[in-house]
């Protein structure tokens, strides 16, 4: 922790030493401390040593990292990177600027992203490997359908084979019948002569009974081809049928010629038409239709890869920005802890966290806050009791120096006055008013150094438990009647019991009296005095659970005076400072003392009579916690 | 190699390497004549069905029947709008019961045309030529050498019907997962390079170009 008086010290310096160091573009090492590194707010000459240190400091800046994220100040390239807790106390080490990649934010961003890709990542990789497991099966399965159109094709040759042959072995049979039915049963015999005619009728009854007959022929008969048809019946279309002509079987009539018959037969193309099918289905195995266009199945796998390429980069982005906005959501607050702790660091005790939220940083911040409310309290409070310290010594001084020749000046003047011969009535006039002045002026010396000697001699605060109504109690009885005049009136307002401090009783009386005092005296040439005197216990500070005892009480002395003005209500406190002409402004100084030597605090407020009211906050004495 | 056609090579290369990537379209010769108030065009595409193309002649062979598109348009040259437009469909088949190939030719306006071949090859001839197909009528046509006109042939073998690949019902859901698949499925869309319309594709510019002699 660094001294307060380094800090009075800061202050005395001028205007470019504070901007020298604001800006850390040195690294002042004091002379008498060559082997520390630079200390911030201590400027003076740069020895060897401490040039060494300094950069020291730096390379160990440099190694340290710089865990709080950069500095806040540079110039030249320097910066406040890091503080450090040595022996001494609190250091602040200056060093080369933080690189964003060392920053706590760049750390997270990054931990974050990589995260980020290693998941979106591992998940791209399954889903390859999983598009391409099924997409194997797929192959595999398309493969196999491939196979079955191949095995089709075969089976559709031999069916079409197998139809001529039974369409030629049906020939051989048309023939057969067609010889029985010219010839007739028993013994073969000639064809007549009406053959012709026989024939078409046969051949007209075997096509009527045979649908699927187109035509029947017979060639070589004397008068021409004879021949029977329903070719209007069973036309020639692919979408319905296909004539085939089985080859030509001879028939054995005995004729003079030889005769052959020639069937032809419509084969519905039921079949073909389905084999096609199968041919366009086994074509378009290898494509498929995606979002109504028609692509190669490795065109597909390509761009299943590519969409999920671009979902990943997609999600990764998302992922990035989420978590950059949430990282430096985080890594904002840190640093600006880190900007307040080195503005502490700095000096300047004013620096407060803002607020930072309901979450673990923002009641760091918050009880950083605290910390630092305490050390600025604490700092104050010493500073005046320094303060006052000196002034006690000065009034001690005077009051000494004052003080032994008052006696025999007076001696000196009262011989004068015993000496005059009263000869000359005159003279003796003269002399008279001279001593009587003399006279006044070594009283009102003589009332300044007891005055001072007072506020010289506070004797150290005694402090044990005692009830504040007791104090308040006793000063009641003491002073209670305050003034002559019956219009003034001192009211004490009944005190709540069980409220123990550790105090001095009488120190105590003591401020209340003074403060009485000045209550009276600020009003009495005004008009009728009316002064409060209350006590009652603080309550518990907000945010703090309000069924928890009280810590602290409020003594308050309220008059109808005057008041005090706002810009002088610290000032107050301060030793001489009086507005009143006999004042010596030294009662609230010495209040003040001996309340900050209790650990309170004391204020000036305003009041509800009219005029000023004086507050006295003490803690009150927790024998549990003490134990 | 001049730099500047250095650096156009080297920024060409990407997109000439991409696979599936632009279909680059090739002259061609061919025949225009003028018959009547119709001019005819005869020009060749063989890649469209190569005999060395072993999944096609046995697709062929296996007596699938296997079916040439081609878009014709007639452009005037300098000019992208097209002057006509026509289209031809071809079906080539092998028919095991007459046991010969069949070649049917289907035109815009026009009655279809069967031709019957016994050799592949020749069947195979026939399917990819464009046999003096009318392309434009004369009288729409400028005449003269100034009014230059090309036409663009885009063959295709075995275009996909998309019909045929739409599924039949559930991916329409628009709720749960079937929505998310969908959306999904449009996402994919989205990368997807190249587009598959057919088995084969080959498009082909007339060079040179024709005009009418004027009158």
């Amino acid at each position: 922790m660094t001294d307060p008086r380094d800090h009075d010290k800061r202050d005395k310096r001028d205007g470019r030493d504070k901007r020298d160091e604001r800006d850390g573009s040195e690294s002042p090492v004091p002379e008498d401390r060559p082997g520390e590194a630079p200390q911030a707010g201590k400027p003076g000459p740069v020895t060897r040593g401490a040039r060494r240190s300094a950069v020291a400091g730096a390379r160990e800046s440099v190694i340290a990292g710089g865990w709080l994220g950069g500095g806040t100040r540079s110039t030249m390239g320097l910066r406040v990177s890091r503080i450090r807790l040595t022996r001494t106390g609190l250091r602040i080490v200056v060093g080369p600027r933080v690189p964003w990649w060392g920053r706590l934010e760049s750390r997270v961003i990054t931990a974050l992203v990589a995260l980020g890709i290693l998941c979106v990542g591992a998940s791209a990789y399954l889903v390859t490997l999983t598009v391409q497991y099924f997409d194997s099966i797929v192959r595999d399965a398309a493969t196999k359908s491939d196979k079955a159109v191949a095995a089709a094709r075969p089976l559709y040759d031999g069916f079409v084979r197998a139809s001529k042959q039974a369409y030629r072995a049906r020939v051989v049979a048309t023939a057969r019948e067609l010889e029985l039915g010219l010839r007739g049963p028993g013994p073969r015999a000639e064809p007549t002569a009406g053959v012709a005619t026989q024939v078409q009728a046969h051949l007209a009854s075997i096509l009527e009974h045979e649908a699927d007959l187109v035509e029947l022929r017979v060639d070589g008969l004397p008068g021409g081809p004879v021949s029977v048809d329903r070719r209007q019946a069973v036309p020639e279309d692919p979408a319905q049928w296909v004539w085939f002509t089985a080859a030509p079987e001879p028939l054995d009539l005995r004729a003079g010629a030889p005769l052959q018959l020639t069937a032809t037969y419509a084969q519905s193309t039921d079949m073909d038409r389905r084999y096609q099918a199968l041919g366009t289905l086994g074509r378009e195995l290898d494509y498929v239709a995606v979002n109504g266009t028609v692509v190669d199945r490795g065109e597909l796998e390509g761009a299943v890869f590519r969409a999920i390429g671009a979902a990943s980069a997609l999600v990764l982005l998302v992922a990035f920005i989420a978590g950059f906005v949430l990282a430096r959501a985080t890594t904002r607050k840190l640093t600006v802890l880190s900007e307040v702790i080195l503005r502490v660091a700095g000096g300047d005790l004013r620096a407060r966290v803002p607020d930072l939220g309901q979450d673990e940083l923002g009641q760091l911040g918050a009880a950083f806050n605290g910390m630092l409310d305490e050390l600025d309290s604490a700092q104050r409070k010493l500073s005046y009791l320094q303060k006052i310290g000196a002034w006690q010594e000065m009034a001690r001084r005077i009051a000494h120096e004052i003080k032994n020749p008052l006696t025999p000046i007076q001696l000196a003047v009262q011989q004068l006055r015993e000496k005059d011969p009263k000869t000359n009535p005159a003279f003796t006039r003269m002399l008279q008013t001279s001593v009587e002045i003399v006279e006044d002026e070594i009283e009102s010396l003589r009332r300044m150094v007891t005055s001072f000697s007072r506020f010289a001699k506070v004797p150290e605060v005694q402090v044990v438990p005692v009830e504040i109504a007791r104090v308040v109690e006793e000063f009641d009885r003491a002073y209670g009647h305050l003034t002559e005049r019956e219009t003034d009136v001192l009211e004490v307002s009944p005190v709540p019991a069980g409220l123990t401090i550790m105090g001095d009783r009488q120190l105590l009386k003591q401020c209340l009296v003074n403060l009485v005092e000045n209550a009276v005296l600020s009003q009495r040439e005004r008009g009728p005095v009316h002064v409060r005197v209350s006590v009652r216990p603080v309550p518990p500070e907000r945010g703090v659970d309000p069924g928890l005892p009280a810590t602290a009480c409020e003594l308050r002395v309220d008059d109808n005076g005057p008041g005090i003005a706002l810009d002088r209500r610290e000032r107050v406190f301060e030793p001489y400072e009086s507005t009143r002409k006999e004042g010596t402004g030294l009662g609230l100084a010495i209040v003040k003392k001996v309340i900050l030597d209790h650990g309170g605090e004391v204020r000036v407020d305003d009041s509800e009579l009219g005029g000023a009211a004086i507050v006295i906050r003490l803690p009150l004495h927790a024998p549990d916690a003490e134990a | 190699m001049k730099r500047r056609g250095f650096l156009a090579l080297a920024l060409a290369t990407p997109v000439m390497a991409a696979p599936g990537g632009l279909e680059l379209v090739k002259p061609r010769r061919a025949r225009f004549e003028e018959v009547g108030d119709a001019v005819l065009m005869t020009v060749d595409l063989p890649e469209l069905l190569l005999t060395r193309d072993s999944d096609a002649m046995a697709s062929l062979e296996s007596a699938f029947r296997t079916r040439l598109d081609f878009e014709i348009t007639l452009h005037r040259a300098g000019q992208s709008e097209a002057i006509e437009h026509g289209w031809v469909i071809v079906f080539i088949q092998w028919d095991p019961w007459k046991e010969r190939y069949m070649v049917e030719t289907k035109e815009a306006d026009r009655p279809a045309t069967r031709r019957y071949f016994a050799g592949r090859d020749d069947a195979i001839v026939a399917a990819v030529r464009l046999d003096r197909v009318r392309i434009a009528r004369a009288g729409a046509l400028e005449r003269g050498p100034k009014a230059v006109y090309h036409a663009t042939v885009v063959g295709q073998r075995n275009r996909i019907e998309k019909g045929l690949l739409s599924p039949e019902d559930g991916d329409g859901d628009g709720r749960g997962q079937g929505r998310d698949l969908s959306v999904f499925s449009r996402w994919v869309g989205i990368f997807i390079r190249a587009t598959q319309s057919a088995e084969k594709t080959v498009a082909i510019k007339t060079s040179p170009a024709f005009y009418l002699v004027a009158r």
